[in-house]
């Protein structure tokens, strides 16, 4: 008798484990790959790994008869959402990158591209927790996770460890939110690091009218030599934006001051701490960004402006021990501008591992952009954008190497594209900037002679 | 114990046998699937038809959804919306 129950009780346990449809997973999976075929006259030096990585496009990059170089980059990614219920869902992201020919059969991030490939090079970009608190407005995302800003990305815009809680309620978007950027390497876990608080406000006046409001507060503690300096470095930013759609023009604007203890190069460094050690030079930040953007539906496409101030410090090296510095402090190589869609003046959203951009961390510079993107018929489509950039400030002033102007350059793109399939574009495109004297010439009346920087590539984009 | 494990035996081949039912189909049709990788039992939605079939309900309006339905479904689409951007072009795009 015992037995039969024993076996009544373990196959009912057996059936409810398979009927109570609660306990179903939903198993999401998307991605993308792309394909960027370049013809160009800048960037791309290789490192010992053959791997390339992002930055600012300086000599010898531009140069007197730059030679032109071909190349293939591929970039895959793959995400993968296991999705409990609507409420809970665990979100991971990965991403392959390669350049053909680069190298093999080693290990190490954006190579595998060379004859052989069998290289282990998958990047984790996100693993994170989403989940939201039943009956209450609240969501928290919790991991290593994607945040930019609200203002464009042009503070930060990156991948982070981190927690958000975020309420949405009455109008209301409010997000509480802490990030670890950087640990110091050989100290105590936790001990020695660059941490950022996120608290920001939403409001929906209307259905298109909102308003937005931040304050930014970064903490480093990070020091070069102990009991040298202030150990604590706090950087605030407070900032204003807003979002309107009058129809047929949506409008964009943000303004965004920092101020306190200048955190120095924001980099994502920690092995050499005296690129991250600001806190020891006591000096101060004072600066601020402006920006704004502006879409119309306009004939057969749509109409874009956009313009941003970023401001700059004249002294040499900015913020150097005891001198305040006027440069935003953007994080370098994770802050952007993608609304100007520039290919060289600023970094572009479909930009692989060359990226390289004049501009490369969003500081000292001004600029205005105006582009135009057009659906010719449902399949094809083509975009031209324009735009010009000064330098907020020129250093070295009064020297013999201060630049002869500030103008940096203007960038003329365009790409035409056809939708092969609803998730497959193929484009060709084509960028060149015309070289200002911030570049080319100096008040003690060297001339680079620099060539104009230009690219023509073919990218294949499908997404699913 | 013969019977416990009949009666397990028997509550193991009733779970198996469900999915398999998912994919009838009789003699005469062609097998989509194998043929043109359309209408597989296991499909699921790229991103871009996600966002398609959301507009879609959207549009419906008050008429098939409760006002807190379709908020659900303006929640939704945002954050389908969002995921195709982090894939194209989120953070890391340049490193």
């Amino acid at each position: 008798m015992k037995k039969k129950l024993l076996a009544v009780a373990a196959a009912g346990a057996l059936t409810a484990a398979t009927a109570v449809p609660a306990l179903a997973l939903e198993n999401e999976f998307h991605g993308m790959f792309r394909l960027f075929g370049t013809v160009a006259n800048y960037g791309q030096s290789n490192s010992s790994t053959g791997a390339t990585s992002g930055s600012t496009l300086t000599a010898p990059e531009l140069a007197d008869n730059a030679p032109t170089r071909n190349f293939v980059e591929q970039r895959a990614r793959l995400m993968y959402i296991a999705k409990a219920n609507d409420d809970l869902k665990l979100v991971t992201h990965f991403e392959i990158d390669s350049r053909w020919g680069d190298s093999s059969y080693t290990n190490g991030r954006n190579v595998g591209g060379a004859i052989g490939a069998d290289t282990v090079d998958i990047e984790t970009k996100n693993v994170y927790l989403d989940f939201n608190i039943p009956s209450t407005p609240m969501n928290f995302k919790v991991g290593i996770q994607p945040f930019i800003d609200s203002y464009g990305g042009i503070f930060v815009n990156a991948d982070i460890a981190g927690a958000q809680a975020i309420a949405k309620y009455a109008g209301f978007t409010n997000t509480l939110g802490f990030f670890r950027f950087t640990e110091a390497v050989g100290t105590l876990p936790g001990k020695a690091d660059r941490d950022l608080f996120v608290a920001d406000v939403k409001y929906d006046i209307t259905k298109d009218i909102k308003l937005g409001g931040s304050y930014y507060l970064m903490h480093s503690d990070l020091v070069v030599t102990p009991g040298v300096g202030n150990p604590n470095a706090y950087t605030h930013m407070v900032g204003l934006n807003s979002s309107m759609k009058f129809d047929p023009v949506t409008l964009n604007v943000f303004g965004l001051y920092q101020f306190g203890d200048n955190p120095g190069p924001i980099s994502s460094s920690n092995t050499g701490n005296a690129i991250n050690t600001p806190a020891t030079r006591n000096s101060k930040v004072d600066a601020y960004a402006l920006g704004a953007t502006a879409k119309a539906k306009l004939g057969p496409g749509t109409l874009k402006l956009a313009g941003i101030y970023v401001s700059g410090e004249q002294q040499t090296p900015a913020g150097a021990a005891g001198k305040d510095t006027g440069a935003f402090q953007a994080v370098a190589g994770e802050s952007n501008f993608f609304a100007a869609d520039m290919y060289i003046l600023l970094r572009n959203k479909y930009n692989i591992n060359s990226d390289r951009a004049l501009v490369h961390t969003v500081s000292n510079v001004t600029g205005g952009f105006i582009g135009y993107d057009a659906n010719i018929t449902s399949k094809l489509f083509a975009n031209v954008n324009v735009g010009a950039a000064w330098a907020a400030q020129v250093t070295n002033k009064g020297t013999a190497s201060e630049p002869d102007s500030n103008y940096l350059g203007t960038e003329l793109n365009a790409e035409v594209g056809y939708r092969l399939f609803d998730n497959m574009t193929a484009s060709v495109l084509g960028a060149y900037v015309i070289l200002g004297d911030f570049y080319q010439k100096t008040k003690g009346g060297t001339d680079n002679n620099f060539d104009d920087p230009y690219r023509a590539s073919l990218m294949l984009n499908y997404a699913f | 114990m013969k019977k416990m494990a009949v009666m397990i035996m028997a509550a193991l081949m009733m779970s198996a046998t469900v999915p398999a039912l998912a994919a009838d189909m009789t003699k005469e049709e062609k097998d989509q699937c194998l043929l043109a990788s359309k209408n597989c039992a296991a499909e699921v939605d790229s991103i871009q038809k996600k966002i398609k079939k959301l507009n879609a309900e959207i549009k419906k309006g008050k008429k098939a959804y409760s006002a807190e339905e379709i908020k659900k479904l303006e929640q939704k689409l945002d954050e389908a919306d969002k995921m195709l951007d982090q894939i194209l072009s989120g953070p890391g795009g340049g490193n």
